[in-house]
């Protein structure tokens, strides 16, 4: 009976239309009482890396958001995994060198969480320039689970964008620029 | 891993084996299921992200297992859940004679109250649960209500007639020839050939039961799911109030794990307490509150 099953679905990702019933006050106060939860430490420079400095943290952050944007990653994934990579420097004193493998585990997860097709261990290693191996990427990743409690569903400013636009009367249209430059 | 002593093997769940296992720390007993990658080179499967989270996100709840710990071993990982000492469909599968109609009704009462737990968090699964033979095969040992959800309510009602029938409500070969009986409206649905298969009126499928229990049943089997019937207002349909009134946890049947024996336990289950039986056996108030005026 198998060969009988033809799959007429497209190559095309087919994404949920914004459900309106859940742009509303109720949503919103949960969503800022959650985001307490999720909050990386504000000075893990100081008081947890030893080797990680702000401008570190910056560079991985633009190579992140180069890959998401070159992958055409869901928007929600990049800072989603943004989040994951400050949770674990929160807790995790990290080599430098690592910091990259780092990136590429929080943008594995944040995908894998996010979009309907993830991005594949063996595309994140490709944009290390072949300097992180899939093996390593795959031990980061349980490490980086076992940090963050396993616990991937973060409130993310990314959420947020939605409910303050639906406060400001403007129209439209006006709304979809301002959306894209926030 | 260290922390646990294994006790034995409880069985094969759709993902990986699950253990009897000891916490060595606290003497605890809980059951640990191993998941295996099936795909190795890309990690952890994202459905499997998203369920543990949905697991953690669950509180206590009686009627609701306990996910208590997540850690990787090898390159899979491990969920830590409660123990339970058997599952439904051994209750089904094994149990000698017939479960009485209270009895059956008391089943109902807990796998509702999980649900609507459930449905009360924002939890919801869209699996279909009907496997193979048994649709309680797709609802594992630990889990009475993991997979909750939508068609999960579907699936409440295929369990609800197989307890009242002690044999599955729509056995099929596969899960297509399952489907035939209930799907019709799917954009997809023509790609697959059936028979043509009349309706077959449910009194005759469940035989010997009370007009109450066909009633209820009716009300979970529908395809739409908005006039399907609510967990939180099916715990208040007449079929849980008229004699006989639903078994207490303490006089439901707990079969074996591995089925080899079965027997009616005489002495109360495992947490059982004098301070909760009356009104845990009974609707909670709060549910009450809201359904009680369009519900009957």
């Amino acid at each position: 009976m198998e060969h009988q099953l033809l799959c007429c679905e497209g190559e095309t990702i087919k994404r949920a239309y914004q459900d309106t019933n859940l742009i509303n006050d109720r949503v919103l106060q949960t969503m800022l009482q959650a985001e307490d939860s999720y909050l990386p430490s504000a000075n893990y420079f100081k008081c947890v890396q030893k080797e990680i400095v702000p401008y570190m943290r910056k560079i991985v952050a633009t190579w992140m958001l180069e890959v998401c944007e070159e992958q055409k990653c869901e928007e929600e994934v990049f800072p989603l995994a943004m989040n994951y990579l400050d949770r674990f420097l929160s807790v995790e004193p990290t080599k430098k060198t690592r910091l990259q493998l780092l990136g590429a585990t929080c943008m594995f997860l944040a995908s894998k969480m996010k979009e309907t097709i993830p991005l594949t261990a063996q595309k994140l290693c490709i944009y290390t320039d072949n300097s992180i191996r899939p093996s390593e990427l795959l031990q980061m990743e349980l490490l980086a689970l076992n940090k963050l409690k396993w616990d991937l569903a973060s409130v993310t400013p990314h959420d947020f964008i939605e409910h303050f636009l639906s406060k400001i009367p403007i129209h439209q249209e006006t709304k979809l620029i301002l959306r894209k430059h926030s | 891993m260290d922390q646990y002593s294994i006790l034995g093997r409880i069985g094969e769940g759709a993902h990986g084996i699950v253990f009897k296992a000891k916490h060595i720390e606290t003497g605890e007993t809980v059951a640990l299921k191993k998941v295996a990658l099936r795909k190795l080179e890309d990690g952890i499967p994202n459905q499997a992200l998203r369920e543990i989270k949905a697991l953690q996100e669950i509180e206590d709840n009686q009627y609701v297992v306990k996910l208590k710990n997540v850690f990787p071993h090898g390159t899979g990982f491990v969920l830590v859940f409660e123990y339970m000492l058997s599952d439904l469909s051994e209750v089904i599968r094994n149990s000698q004679r017939p479960l009485t109609e209270s009895q059956v009704k008391g089943y109902m009462m807990m796998l509702l109250k999980g649900v609507a737990f459930c449905h009360e968090n924002s939890i919801m699964h869209r699996e279909w649960p009907a496997h193979k033979d048994a649709s309680l095969s797709g609802i594992e040992h630990q889990s009475f209500c993991m997979v909750p959800g939508n068609t999960m309510k579907v699936a409440v009602g295929c369990i609800f007639g197989e307890l009242l029938n002690n044999s599955p409500l729509f056995p099929g070969e596969n899960d297509i020839e399952q489907l035939c009986c209930e799907i019709t409206e799917l954009p997809d649905y023509n790609k697959i050939t059936f028979k043509e298969n009349p309706p077959i009126p449910l009194e005759e499928i469940v035989p010997d039961t009370s007009a109450q229990a066909v009633d209820l049943l009716k009300k979970f089997l529908v395809y739409p799911s908005k006039q399907r019937i609510r967990a939180s207002q099916a715990l208040l349909h007449p079929y849980f109030f008229t004699d006989p009134l639903p078994a207490h946890h303490s006089e439901l049947p707990i079969p074996q794990l591995g089925g080899k024996r079965s027997h009616q336990r005489l002495q109360p289950p495992y947490e059982f307490s004098v301070d909760r039986p009356l009104h845990e056996s009974l609707v909670d108030p709060g549910l009450i509150q809201g359904h009680a005026w369009g519900c009957f």
